[in-house]
């Protein structure tokens, strides 16, 4: 697969440290399972985490810490317990990358044939909007604004917009006051993920569909 | 197991055997004041071959005090630093066998895994037994001892090379990592634009890993 959009440094920066919100953490988690080159970036960047981390000073720590720790480590590890939600049987789950698979996604929104939103439910109460959008061959998205930072990562297909073509594992963001209509790229359906802090602001009479879509 | 397993073992346990104190009683080796200066994998490596105590001990006194330190400047309050503190060590006695010093240094696979507690305590989502999910913990190639130490010695590098940062890119790079604070606010904090917060952050980690990865 060749990917030709990155994450920036300060993404990889952000997710490496753990200050990235969840819906970003996941469609950069999604590229790095498809980007060697950002895995690197991110390991050397964890690696400056581990130094950075042996260069802290010392917080003094309960006087009994290190009894109660070895204490700890005595008793058996409780047996680990599987809590899976049973799968909305409506959810969309074919042949989603493996970021995606422990997320419970909701049902899907159709707006078209062949066009549809599902909302990826948030592991954090933050204002990050994760969804997964499909559009079909030769589709156009709505015509769309930004309120804040959206990110996405396509999953599968295409699409193209004013600055270029964003193939599968490709991961673009976008600004607030950016308005955009993507298309389809190519001749086959495109699947991608989107995280968009305070969701997105769908222009003209389309607007009435978002309270049903939800993004 | 097989030979290679045997044959390969990681640089840190090949080149400097535990000494021998670690196989002592624990309160011996813990009374020890160069404990610090057995090198962090070794003492992993002896947990995992021999649930050395001692080993962990030391472990825990060096990390422990800077984890809860972390953990307090990503905005913990003190009590639940600690736990978390207490968490990250739990993980390291039960999973260091996970631990491929081939991939990471010690410093950097316990950063990462108390980063991970962090992030699951603030989504209350994952219990921390799940960590056997956490890729992480997946099973573990034999390292061969050459990329065991070269980990090693790309580590030693990096920390020269952050000391010779210019100040005002080392000051981004550890506020990028420990104020838990987007690089927006970084920026009105330090009074300079985001595109400057950004560049500074760019410039510093071409130069760390090209420290890390022994280019020019």
């Amino acid at each position: 697969m060749s990917i030709h959009h990155h994450p920036s440094e300060s993404v990889l920066t952000a997710y490496a440290s753990g200050a990235l919100a969840d819906g970003p953490s996941l469609a950069c988690a999604i590229h790095l399972d498809a980007c060697a080159q950002c895995r690197a970036a991110v390991a050397a960047m964890e690696a400056v985490g581990g130094v950075l981390l042996d260069e802290l000073s010392d917080a003094p720590l309960d006087a009994q810490a290190l009894d109660l720790m070895l204490a700890r480590i005595e008793r058996p590890p409780p047996s680990p317990v599987r809590r899976r939600a049973a799968p909305d049987p409506r959810a969309f789950t074919n042949g989603l990358p493996r970021a995606l698979k422990e997320r419970r996604i909701g049902p899907r929104r159709f707006v078209l044939p062949g066009m549809w939103v599902a909302q990826v439910r948030s592991n954090a109460p933050d204002r990050w909007r994760t969804y997964l959008l499909h559009a079909g061959q030769g589709q156009r998205l709505l015509e769309h604004d930004h309120r804040g930072p959206e990110m996405t990562v396509i999953l599968s297909g295409a699409f193209r917009d004013a600055l270029g073509v964003y193939r599968a594992g490709d991961f673009v963001e976008a600004n607030a006051g950016g308005s955009h209509r993507p298309a389809v790229e190519g001749d086959e359906a495109c699947l991608c993920l989107i995280s968009a802090e305070g969701g997105v602001k769908v222009e003209g009479l389309a607007r009435l569909l978002q309270p049903y879509l939800q993004v | 197991m097989d030979g290679a397993a045997f044959g390969a073992l990681p640089a840190a346990r090949a080149a400097a055997p535990p000494p021998l104190f670690l196989s002592q009683p624990m309160s011996a080796a813990v009374e020890l004041n160069d404990q610090s200066a057995i090198a962090p994998a070794v003492l992993i490596a002896a947990i995992a071959e021999r649930r050395c105590r001692a080993s962990f001990a030391a472990l825990f006194n060096h990390f422990a005090p800077k984890l809860k330190s972390y953990l307090i400047k990503q905005g913990c309050r003190p009590e639940q630093a600690e736990e978390l503190a207490q968490e990250a060590l739990l993980a390291v006695w039960r999973k260091a066998d996970y631990f491929d010093p081939g991939k990471a240094g010690a410093s950097t696979w316990i950063f990462t895994i108390a980063r991970n507690l962090r992030i699951d305590a603030l989504r209350r989502e994952r219990r921390p037994d799940d960590l056997i999910d956490d890729p992480l913990f997946q099973p573990q190639e034999s390292p061969s001892a050459e990329s065991a130490l070269a980990t090693a010695q790309g580590e030693l590098r990096l920390r020269e090379a952050l000391k010779t940062l210019p100040a005002d890119q080392a000051q981004v790079v550890r506020m990028s990592f420990f104020s838990d604070k987007p690089h927006s606010e970084i920026s009105l904090q330090l009074g300079v634009p985001l595109g400057t917060v950004k560049s500074r952050l760019r410039l510093a980690m071409a130069r760390l890993r090209a420290a890390l990865e022994d280019r020019p």
